[in-house]
């Protein structure tokens, strides 16, 4: 009863924008699929004499709703009164464009789909290869609008292209979009953390070990950032106030360090004999996860951010590693081996209900979350073939989102 | 793994090459692991002493050019030391090898030596680097026990970033992964 209550205001208040709805609806197609809003989404109308044939921003739009579970998509060429009815269709998404050499102009419309009126309309102009990104924007209004909720379809991706000889930076969009090299050396470059919006600290062995470096992806400028003459590694930065947590093996072991944004303030906050690396930060910055084999074998600790109140999470299997902390706050994912793969969990923070989420065959490795903690992303694959896949945080819809056969060791940037 | 080509130096005099060449087979009968600590230093060695530390802000390791002689004791010397799976002990094989590279480093006082330990591929990427740096350290104090300063060695870890054969099948091909390599450094 509750939940035919919700879905009934939900309808209500986009009749309300729209003026005119269509009284009658099947409340069961929505108690099916995680309250979703079915949409349609059409082709949009070409004003101008070049056809766009790749990147169309009704595709993006479209696979955008879908991927994130809140809504049917119903792709149609032309408005389907009969299928908009079958399938409970309020809302359309439609649109114009003209393209004139490489920039384009895109007009973006939701419009009630029984009366035709339009509800939203968004304008966009630039050059073509930002085409996908204004779909993404438009996707990002359509949450926003519809489910009150911040949209994370403009969020991106980096991690590192494994070419067998050297390991370099890229990045891409969420849905494995523009994919290109932030960074392009001989060399060893691994474990990205985004800093902010636009920068990146990672691991470099530029100058013969593993130093922490940081980059800014829009001036291309980068610089070493944290280094001594021993190991440096595994930076994870805090979306709260940018302090970064990292291991290293400057004081004889391997263990967690925090620091200010400008380096200041560096502190140890592990002091066990064990290995202790991996660190990640809780969304709330109070907390740390980490990895550490303190108890004779790699498994998943989280303490305060300070180091102390040290609790072991994970006691299933005999090796966990590389702990992501949920944006929602509530639940860790991390790698777990049984029979010599990976596959990836999620636990609660206190350590209960551990969940396998991936059951595809190869290794999973490497887990990161999407900015509203909906999604996984991880690596898969054996031997030399390895690609980002993203999954539901319970396991459903799993999608491959490169194919280049070297993708590993991302990060999902943060709102 | 990309092996560095190490730079043949030119012009090596007659008398020199027909020294190094006697001395190379000398050298590879003779060779036999040093006994335990209580060594005696050759002199020379002793009058050599390790370079100062770089105290620039900014350390970094880089590979030493050498000369042909040294380039080619270096390669006979400064073999890998294999370690066990998930495992830093020294075996009996990597205790005989870092006898030997206990010596080059007595030889050559005033070289510095970088131990990098490294990992097969079958652990994961983060915790590697630790397992990697315990091989490295593991290997920098037993030299430490022969009496080679810990000033001379230096240590890092590639974790499983750096595998000496790639996309291993079976337990001899990560055998060969799970090592500390050791290089002379500027």
């Amino acid at each position: 009863m509750e939940h035919m209550k919700k879905t009934a205001i939900l309808l209500l208040s986009i009749g309300a924008m729209c003026g005119i709805f269509a009284a009658k609806f099947n409340l069961d197609l929505y108690a099916s699929k995680f309250d979703s809003i079915p949409i349609a989404v059409l082709p949009f109308a070409n004003k101008g004499a070049a056809v766009l044939d790749t990147n169309r921003p009704w595709q993006v739009i479209g696979d955008d709703l879908a991927f994130s579970g809140r809504f049917n998509v119903l792709r149609a060429d032309k408005p389907d009164t009969a299928a908009y009815a079958a399938n409970n269709v309020g809302v359309q998404i439609d649109g114009e464009y003209t393209l004139t050499g490489n920039t384009i102009v895109l007009d973006c419309f939701l419009r009630d789909a029984a009366a035709g009126e339009q509800i939203v309309g968004r304008k966009y102009q630039g050059d073509l290869k930002h085409l996908r990104t204004m779909a993404h924007r438009f996707a990002n209004e359509m949450m926003e609008i519809m489910l009150g909720e911040k949209g994370y379809f403009t969020s991106l991706i980096v991690y590192v292209r494994d070419d067998g000889k050297n390991k370099n930076l890229w990045i891409m969009d969420y849905d494995g979009g523009n994919q290109r090299a932030i960074t392009n050396a001989a060399g060893i470059n691994i474990f990205p953390s985004f800093a902010d919006s636009s920068s990146v600290i990672w691991t470099s062995f530029l100058r013969g070990k593993p130093d922490l470096y940081k980059g800014n992806i829009v001036t291309g400028r980068s610089e070493i950032f944290m280094y001594s003459r021993y190991v440096t590694t595994s930076p994870s930065v805090s979306t709260v106030d940018g302090r970064i947590v990292f291991a290293s093996s400057r004081n004889g072991n391997m263990d967690i360090y925090v620091c200010e944004p400008d380096k200041s303030g560096l502190k140890q906050i592990t002091f066990n004999k064990a290995v202790d690396t991996s660190p990640c930060w809780s969304p709330n910055g109070y907390q740390v996860a980490f990895c550490s084999d303190r108890a004779g074998s790699p498994q998943i600790y989280v303490m305060d951010a300070d180091g102390a109140n040290v609790k072991r999470l994970t006691f299933e299997g005999n090796y966990a590693d590389s702990p992501a902390w949920s944006p929602k706050g509530d639940r860790i994912a991390y790698q777990m081996q049984t029979d010599w793969k990976f596959d990836i969990w999620t636990i609660g923070v206190n350590g209960a209900n551990p969940v396998k989420v991936t059951t595809c065959p190869g290794s999973n490795e490497y887990p990161t979350w999407s900015p509203d903690g909906s999604h996984i992303a991880f690596s898969s694959g054996r031997g030399g073939a390895i690609d980002m896949c993203v999954v539901r945080a319970d396991g459903t819809d799993l999608q491959r989102i490169t194919k280049s056969g070297q993708a590993k060791m991302a990060d999902w940037s943060h709102f | 793994m990309v092996a560095r080509t190490m730079m043949a130096s030119a012009g090596i005099f007659a008398f020199g090459l027909s020294l190094m060449l006697a001395g190379c087979t000398k050298k590879a009968v003779n060779i036999e692991p040093l006994p335990p600590p209580a060594l005696q230093p050759k002199a020379d060695a002793a009058a050599a002493r390790p370079r100062a530390f770089d105290t620039s802000s900014e350390i970094s390791f880089k590979e030493a050019d050498l000369d042909e002689q040294l380039r080619r004791e270096a390669a006979e010397k400064l073999k890998p030391v294999y370690f066990d799976f998930n495992s830093f002990s020294l075996r009996a094989d990597a205790i005989e090898r870092l006898g030997i590279i206990a010596g080059f480093c007595k030889d050559h006082g005033n070289l510095r030596l970088l131990v990098q330990g490294h990992c097969d591929e079958r652990g994961s990427s983060e915790y590697n680097m630790g397992l990697g740096e315990r091989r490295s350290r593991a290997a920098k104090d037993y030299l430490s026990d022969y009496g080679i300063s810990p000033a001379q060695v230096e240590v890092t870890s590639y974790g499983k970033e750096q595998p000496a054969v790639a996309g291993c099948g079976d337990e001899a091909c990560h055998q060969q992964n799970r090592r500390d390599e050791f290089k002379v450094l500027q």
